[in-house]
């Protein structure tokens, strides 16, 4: 089940505003019809328009949970953690760059080395993870299923 | 052409399920792919032998997508994604009897899909050729609402979500002019974003990242030694037997499930997604008790899966329905399998049953061989391997998943820009967890939404705007009250949820399949 936070609900909520915003921003160029009706903007800015009420509504409890509770900010909960969430993103952002120099088996293997050091496996069996990950990759994918690696 | 009664069609029904089930079990690689990977080699095979091949790939591939949401909760095909919590949670009290709700339902369903395609396939097709983008539009609309009513009392969170979905679905050439929406000039967006990759970076790195924040990744393996040791004791009879009694139990449940999903099935461009959405969805909502005991909890929860895969593997046969008798496919996999009819050498459509009545019985024999032997020997085959994952150590298998996350988004389209979109769903989707959004309603949004708008689109253009022309085609206005049927018992389903929470707390986590 997922967790949930006032905190997190609070953030999020301002996030989802400022995306209906942007998209309502974004669509205002698009063209209309020839007949001058809505066309490409019709369903984005019904979208924005839901977002914005939505996020509104949500805010609101959100606000009044987090007094009732007196929760904190969620990024302050576990900053450690969110540094990790960067650090996977970031390392797993670098395969398509390592692609032409080490190929998609061995950035995906790099990738699963270093996620599973991260997550507190020990070297050896980290170096194991990703030579297994990228051995089944090799023989799965690019040999089995004649799915194009490269 | 060999008859597909021969020993060779038989190898090459097996063989193609066999490949199906591989493809539809990684996340990342659909039934799509593998048939788009087979049609170089049908071109050099007997069409008797390319036929049951792709019955094989496409029967198999549509249930195997339950097995990513049963061993790791990464659903590997959209259907899935419909009951994914339920069936992960299943397959933590047994992976026998989760593989046996994947799989014998699907069986059923895709037998009955299989009797309606006997039966009816002609007048099937003509119905269908009743649905204009009007009934499209409001058949979307159902799927949608019913969608959010299945959220556990969580409403707003709910549409927020599927707006969410809807919104992603936007990316890309919009349908009514071909104007290129939130690309922002890259190029890689113009064709949208693929929800498959949406599937692994919304289920998949999400739960990554989950583990990462909370930094409670466990050292041992999902399964101890003891559980696994009893669980392989019972297999066989968790596999065959207790699925067998909750289909005997819930019949009401599995024959509606399984005719929405020929139904579903049939209509062009519907497919198994929207059907097994639309199943799970109506049966979670139905099921729904004030203050449910455990017991009740896990009841429902058996409903809602083998109401899923019930109708995803029914939508399959269904689908085969307009794609013979009118040459229009379904969805993307019967597309595919009508590019294979044409390279076999036939012509689909009105003709096909009375001139070559014979290779539409033979196609109907190697849907009910594939559906009744060889699913079903595919998903005990599949527990056992299942049982196999579960002995790894939690922490490597989260290492190995990154990876094949990795290279499954690549695959879809080969385009290492897909990687950088399932990371960017995926922190989306960590954060929408992190503040409670339901996140298979975001994927729903992605599915229905194109479809929504399309239709929507098409029919305001051909009426000139006159909304009115919405409500007055009867198909139309059945689907319209179907709809309002769902708001309203859903609004009090809801309520009643709502009071039962504020009553003393049932407790609901608990393992399911208790019954």
């Amino acid at each position: 089940m997922e967790q949930e936070h006032p905190g997190w609900e609070l953030a999020l909520s301002v996030f989802l505003i400022l995306i209906g915003v942007g998209v309502w921003i974004v669509s205002a160029s698009f063209p209309r019809l020839d007949d001058g009706s809505p066309g490409p903007a019709l369903f984005p800015r019904v979208l924005a328009v839901g977002l914005m009420v939505g996020g509104g509504v949500l805010i609101a409890s959100a606000l009044r949970d987090l007094r009732s509770r007196g929760a904190t900010l969620p990024f302050l909960e576990s900053r450690s953690g969110m540094g990790k969430v960067f650090v996977t993103l970031a390392m797993t952002a670098l395969v398509p760059f390592l692609m032409p120099y080490i190929t998609l088996v061995g950035g995906a293997a790099l990738a699963s080395a270093l996620f599973a050091l991260l997550i507190g496996t020990d070297l050896r069996r980290s170096v194991g993870v990703g030579v297994v990950t990228g051995l089944s990759i090799y023989l799965v994918f690019g040999r089995l299923l004649g799915v194009p690696l490269s | 052409m060999s008859s597909l009664f021969s020993w060779e069609a038989l190898i090459a029904l097996t063989l193609g399920s066999l490949f199906g089930a591989i493809f539809g079990s990684i996340p990342g690689l659909t039934a799509t792919l593998a048939l788009s990977l087979f049609v170089p080699l049908a071109l050099f095979l007997d069409p008797g032998l390319v036929l049951p091949a792709v019955i094989g790939i496409s029967t198999a591939a549509i249930f195997a997508g339950d097995i990513g949401s049963i061993t790791v909760k990464i659903p590997g095909t959209a259907a899935s994604a419909a009951y994914s919590d339920e069936i992960n949670r299943m397959g933590k009290s047994s992976m026998g009897y989760a593989m046996g709700v994947a799989t014998l339902p699907s069986a059923v369903g895709a037998i009955i899909g299989v009797a309606i395609l006997v039966a009816g396939a002609g007048l099937l097709a003509g119905f269908a050729k009743q649905f204009s983008s009007f009934e499209y539009f409001w058949l979307s609309v159902l799927g949608l609402v019913a969608g959010v009513f299945a959220t556990q009392g969580k409403l707003v969170k709910g549409v927020i979500s599927l707006l969410v979905g809807i919104l992603i679905a936007t990316v890309g050439l919009d349908p009514t002019l071909g104007y290129s929406r939130f690309s922002f000039g890259s190029p890689e967006l113009l064709g949208g974003i693929s929800y498959v990759v949406a599937l692994i970076g919304l289920f998949g790195v999400s739960e990554l990242l989950e583990q990462v924040y909370k930094g409670v990744v466990k050292t041992e393996a999902v399964v101890t030694d003891e559980e696994l040791r009893r669980q392989r004791r019972n297999l066989q009879h968790d596999y065959w037997v207790r699925p067998t009694r909750l289909m005997l139990r819930e019949k009401g449940a599995m024959v509606r499930a399984s005719l929405v999903g020929t139904g579903v099935g049939f209509l062009p461009g519907a497919g198994a997604d929207l059907a097994a959405w639309l199943s799970s969805s109506l049966e979670r909502m139905g099921g729904r008790k004030a203050n449910p005991t455990p017991e009740e909890t896990a009841r429902q929860e058996e409903v809602v899966v083998l109401a899923g895969t019930a109708s995803n593997n029914a939508a399959v046969a269904g689908a085969w329905i307009p794609a013979m008798a009118l040459g229009i496919p379904g969805d993307t996999l019967t597309a595919i399998v009508l590019g294979v009819f044409l390279i076999a050498g036939i012509t689909p459509g009105p003709q096909l049953f009375t001139e070559n009545r014979a290779l539409v019985t033979q196609i109907y024999v190697a849907f009910a061989v594939a559906s009744v032997i060889i699913m079903p020997i595919m998903g005990i085959l599949s527990a056992y391997g299942v049982g196999f994952i579960t002995r790894i150590p939690f922490k490597l298998l989260m290492g190995f998943i990154l990876g094949l996350t990795v290279v499954g988004a690549y695959a879809i389209n080969n385009n290492p820009f897909d990687i950088f979109v399932m990371l960017a769903l995926g922190f989306f989707g960590f954060l929408l967890k992190r503040g409670g959004f339901p996140l298979a309603q975001v994927v729903l949004g992605m599915v229905l939404g194109p479809l929504l708008e399309q239709n929507f689109m098409v029919s305001v253009i051909k009426v000139q705007w006159d909304l009115a022309s919405f409500f007055t085609r009867p198909i139309a206005l059945v689907l319209m009250l179907a709809t309002l049927l769902v708001i309203f018992f859903g609004i009090r389903l809801n309520k009643a949820y709502q009071k039962s929470l504020q009553a003393p707390a049932a407790g609901t986590d608990v393992p399911v399949g208790s019954v």
